[in-house]
């Protein structure tokens, strides 16, 4: 635990993030390469969709990504707000961008295999429309926080913010469960045999894995650009990397 | 309190829009408790924009993602009243929402304005 707290001082961190990169890195780029093949040359044509099921490999990492990232954020602005640990805040800024990121290639994926499947870019469905919401908080979370000059003012309303807008998150999860719409409900589930055939599920697991670990691996280089930009100024820290 | 007149003209507005006066309890009611909750989400984004001066645009980019559960559930409470089906399940979701808008978001906007004026 110890250790696990000393992370917290960035100090420590900037170089353990240093010793992440390249492990996330070629993680990433491994998953991604068997997830790539495995899915679009090797799993089976579906059924019913043919080659046009494989778009589930690009739009659900990126679905699933959008709404872990938020959850991140979330966890380290309360982190943020009970311990006032900077580092919390600086990944919180950080994972931003990429969590909207995600949210856009979730969206267009999605539209882009709306077109064939259901014959419709674009609906007022209860899980599209909230993908949209969840774009929004991000862009509302990254504009508060460029139009706060103050970096401990602009930490803290982020935060508020950020904790406010978790309220949302599970609407988006459930919404394909709660409203019977156009949107299919959940494919993988924990805790329960996947309604997916295996040579198809494991290319989708990797590319999950794949997008979480290409996350992880922007976040180290954010984090530390932010850290550098922070500090640099300082004598000590200087000195220790 | 922008949102009380408001109260008062739904049956006007109710039947100019063509609802009938059948929806009109639930067109009430679904007002009664869902005004107050955007009146709530609304003076939240506004403490948390009120140190930057000019904060109009990003205001209302802040509090719409709020806004949007409490409109969808108040929204379900109509379409359930015009196809004459119960909407008492919506009715007590959109209670639930005021009551959670009540409790919390007074603590978040007090420090949302203590963190503005440090």
């Amino acid at each position: 635990v110890n250790s696990l707290l000393r992370l917290g001082s960035p100090k420590y961190c900037y170089p353990f993030l240093g010793y992440c990169l390249p492990v996330c890195s070629l993680l990433c780029v491994s998953l991604l390469l068997y997830g790539v093949v495995g899915g679009l040359f090797l799993a089976p044509p579906d059924y019913q969709q043919g080659d046009a099921f494989r778009m589930i490999y690009i739009h659900v990492p990126a679905a699933f990504l959008s709404l872990m990232i938020y959850s991140i954020i979330f966890f380290n602005s309360v982190i943020y707000s009970i311990w006032h640990i900077k580092l919390a805040d600086t990944v919180a800024k950080s994972s931003a961008l990429v969590g909207a990121t995600y949210t856009v290639i979730a969206l267009c994926s999605g539209a882009l295999w709306g077109k064939p499947m259901w014959g419709t870019w674009w609906i007022w469905d209860a899980r599209l429309s909230s993908e949209l919401i969840l774009l929004f908080l991000y862009i509302g979370y990254m504009g508060l926080d460029s139009a706060i000059r103050d970096r401990q003012k602009s930490a803290k309303l982020c935060a508020i913010l950020a904790i406010v807008g978790m309220v949302d998150i599970p609407i988006i999860h459930f919404s394909v469960e709660w409203w019977a719409t156009l949107h299919q409900g959940p494919t993988l589930a924990r805790l329960a045999k996947p309604a997916i055939a295996p040579e198809m599920l494991y290319p989708l697991l990797a590319m999950i894995g794949g997008f979480g670990f290409f996350y992880v691996a922007l976040l180290c280089v954010r984090v530390r650009t932010e850290i550098l930009k922070q500090y640099s100024a300082n004598r000590y820290f200087g000195k220790s990397v | 309190m922008i949102g009380a007149p408001l109260l008062l003209f739904a049956p006007v507005l109710c039947v100019l829009l063509q609802g009938s006066v059948g929806d009109l309890g639930a067109l009430w009611l679904s007002l009664f408790l869902a005004i107050p909750t955007l009146s709530l989400i609304g003076s939240l984004g506004a403490a948390l924009t009120v140190g930057l001066g000019e904060g109009g645009v990003l205001l209302a980019i802040i509090v719409l993602p709020l806004m949007i559960p409490v409109v969808i559930f108040g929204v379900s409470v109509l379409t359930a009243a015009q196809m004459g089906m119960p909407f008492y399940s919506e009715l007590l979701l959109l209670g639930a929402c005021l009551l959670l808008a009540v409790t919390l978001v007074p603590v978040a906007m007090a420090t949302a304005i203590r963190a503005s004026f440090l």
